[in-house]
């Protein structure tokens, strides 16, 4: 891997585990997830429509994945 | 500074983290979980103002938002269970955490809800009951201590709610 | 299958498993719910392709439910053989040896014999192991005349923090079955001559024995919520192929050397051959945030694999809400990917054969770009209709500064101009 390509990735890394460290200020409460609960924000709610873009783009190019999976959304039950 | 030294790919996100987990058990380590929840009714009366707590009533309390799907479910139930009871000495109190009022007040119409309501949109009682997730119902016996912390809704598990109600209406009402 | 000439193809197999690893949307959605697509895909002059998707997802009770996607697409058209183009006719050989094809002067040689369908089927079971933990294992069949597939994956999720950190690691196994029509060739061999029994449609020919791959996926990320309207999430995903790698249907030319009587004219067409193991990995961030009714996403992927490709992705989506519960959707994608190391566009005769050599586009150096707008509404209680139409281009080296002779007066990045229109019905149950 090459140098540049090495420290995007330790900075991307770092950001993550900032953000994981900073939970404690990152976040809400319980009740505080009614626009999280909405459909539109939930990441996973356009299942269909990205498993045909991960089709069409991994034929015709050299890339493929990247999208795991969802999460957030109301947090009910 | 330092009595040991610190490896290289130590990074400050690392030492966040462990500030954030040492002073989180600290914070838990004094204020045990049970101190968080109300033990008594009186707490809920002096903060709800607008609804009438009978005393020696065993009161179910439930929180719930119109955007809860799993609160939305429980309505049907605990009206249900207020026909049932209420003669009995069962109150059922709901606690409305929605930010939007009118969301709330469209909700209510739609299933034509008929359950006493305290509105808590900016979830200071959600606070102090230590909410984990939605919906949450507490049920008070009728001398006036919590028996019962309910976290979610779950439609197979009501049965042993009701169970649990009845056999604190059985309880002899404290003068 | 992939839209385009017959290649093994994996399908994304983790993205159905994402769908069901989701936490919380299928539970909160009632019993469950009917999602269904049809894709109209055309490259002009080239590949069509109508592919529909129908999923299924029910919650069989609190903590567990199921899902299923069939996905059938039939495809026909012709699509680049690797060849450059030349001054003169040139005949290929159909993939079965028993018949040919021809390629007028100047024309990017396509292969347009081939036609074929694919039948793909996922299942999914999701369980919560308690309120906050999930786990979903899952399988994957598909078929088409010269490829099949079989797969499981499984993967779990756990959430902190009053559910607002979701860890998530899921991993996947895949192996592929190609059959080339013809039987896979000699990599780097010549391609044989024509047979003499002229041109024909080639659907019907034989495959051959079969050619074995195996893909092992692993994802791992983490899900954020920042505030009441922000969602971020971050992800690593690694993919380790092996195998039969190769397209079996592509070629190299051959041509002849800057010193010869028509330098850049091909003397030879010789099958590709890549390396039998690959590793991918990528990393993959997401931001959404609802501002004042509308939602905006934007998502950048950084990719790359011991192939040598690396390559860029970025992703903007924005909701615009329409009054009566409407919605106006422009999608805009911008992709850069490098070439890989054996990527040649052509072999040069009398030089020392690589070890490695393709001349698919699909490794090699461009830019793309894709435009899309889609327009939704409400139908009926609980159901959705959607329509999108998109334009997705490549834009690639036409002509790389190392090209002499009759290369010099061609494109050598055949490119791509695609438009496809989708509809989408949705239903909850």
């Amino acid at each position: 891997m090459k140098r540049p390509t090495m420290y995007l990735l330790l900075l991307l890394v770092v950001a993550a585990m900032a953000v994981l460290g900073g939970c404690a200020s990152l976040g809400v409460e319980v009740w505080e997830r009614d626009v999280l609960a909405k459909s539109e924000m939930q990441l996973d709610n356009a299942a269909v429509d990205r498993a045909l873009d991960d089709h069409i783009y991994f034929s015709k190019e050299g890339s493929s994945g990247g999208r795991g999976f969802g999460g957030g959304g109301c947090g009910c039950n | 500074m330092l009595l040991f030294s610190v490896p290289s790919w130590v990074t400050r996100g690392h030492l966040r983290f462990l500030i954030f987990t040492l002073v989180t058990l600290a914070a838990a380590s004094l204020s045990p979980r049970a101190a968080t929840t109300p033990g008594a009714i009186a707490v809920l009366d002096s903060l709800t103002g607008d609804s009438t707590i009978v005393r020696g009533n065993v009161v179910y309390v439930d929180f719930w938002a119109s955007w809860c799907v799993p609160c939305r479910r429980s309505f049907p139930w605990m009206m249900e269970l207020l026909s049932k009871y209420q003669d009995q000495g069962l109150q059922i109190v709901t606690i409305n955490l929605d930010r939007d009022r009118a969301a709330a007040r469209k909700f209510l119409d739609d299933t034509h809800a008929s359950l006493p309501i305290v509105y808590d949109p900016a979830g200071k009682l959600a606070k102090l009951y230590d909410l984990q997730v939605m919906p949450t119902s507490f049920v008070y016996g009728r001398d006036g201590t919590l028996r019962s912390r309910q976290e979610g809704f779950n439609p197979e598990e009501t049965g042993s709610l009701e169970s649990l109600v009845r056999s604190l209406l059985k309880e002899k009402p404290t003068k | 299958m992939q839209l385009g000439a017959h290649r093994p193809i994996r399908t994304a197999v983790t993205a159905f498993t994402a769908t069901l690893l989701g936490s919380g949307t299928v539970a909160a959605s009632g019993s469950g719910k009917i999602d269904s697509s049809l894709l109209i895909y055309s490259e002009s002059g080239r590949v069509k392709v109508a592919e529909g998707v129908l999923d299924l997802s029910r919650n069989l009770s609190e903590r567990r439910s199921v899902g299923l996607r069939l996905t059938l697409d039939a495809l026909t058209g012709a699509s680049p053989n690797g060849a450059t183009p030349s001054n003169h006719i040139q005949t290929f050989t159909g993939p079965s040896g028993g018949s040919s094809y021809v390629v007028n002067p100047g024309k990017t040689p396509l292969d347009d014999t081939f036609s074929d369908q694919r039948v793909a089927l996922d299942g999914s079971l999701r369980e919560s192991l308690n309120r906050i933990t999930f786990l979903t294992v899952g399988g994957h069949l598909s078929w088409e005349h010269d490829y099949s597939s079989f797969g499981v994956n499984s993967g779990i999720t756990r959430e902190f923090d009053r559910r607002n950190t979701t860890l998530g690691v899921s991993a996947a196994y895949t192996h592929d079955i190609v059959r080339p029509i013809g039987g896979a060739p000699d990599p780097l061999t010549s391609m044989p001559p024509p047979s003499t029994t002229g041109e024909g449609e080639d659907d019907g020919g034989e495959a051959g024995p079969g050619e074995g791959k195996d893909v092992f996926d692993v994802v791992a990320g983490v899900n954020q919520i920042l505030g009441r309207n922000t969602i971020a999430r971050l992800d690593y995903s690694l993919s380790r192929s092996s195998g039969y790698l190769n397209d079996p249907y592509k070629i190299l030319s051959v041509v002849q050397d800057q010193n010869s009587a028509a330098p850049g004219e091909p003397s030879d067409y010789v099958y590709e051959r890549r390396p039998d193991t690959r590793n991918k990995q990528a990393l993959f961030g997401e931001l959404r945030r609802y501002i004042a009714g509308s939602t905006l996403d934007l998502s950048y992927r950084y990719f790359w694999d011991d192939w040598g490709i690396t390559s860029h992705t970025a992703d903007f989506f924005l909701r615009l809400p329409v009054r009566g519960d409407h919605a106006l959707e422009p999608h805009f994608r911008w992709y850069r990917q490098s070439e890989a190391d054996f990527y040649n566009a052509y072999l040069v005769g009398g030089q020392a054969a690589p070890n490695y050599a393709s001349a698919d586009t699909r490794l090699a150096a461009f830019d793309a770009v894709t435009y899309g707008l889609k327009y939704s509404l409400p139908v009926d209680a609980g159901s959705r209709l959607s329509v999108s139409a998109e334009y997705y281009k490549q834009l690639g080296e036409r002509g790389p500064p190392d090209a002499f002779g009759v290369l010099r007066q061609y494109n050598l990045f055949p490119g791509l101009d695609v438009f496809m229109v989708r509809i989408g019905f949705s239903h909850e149950l």
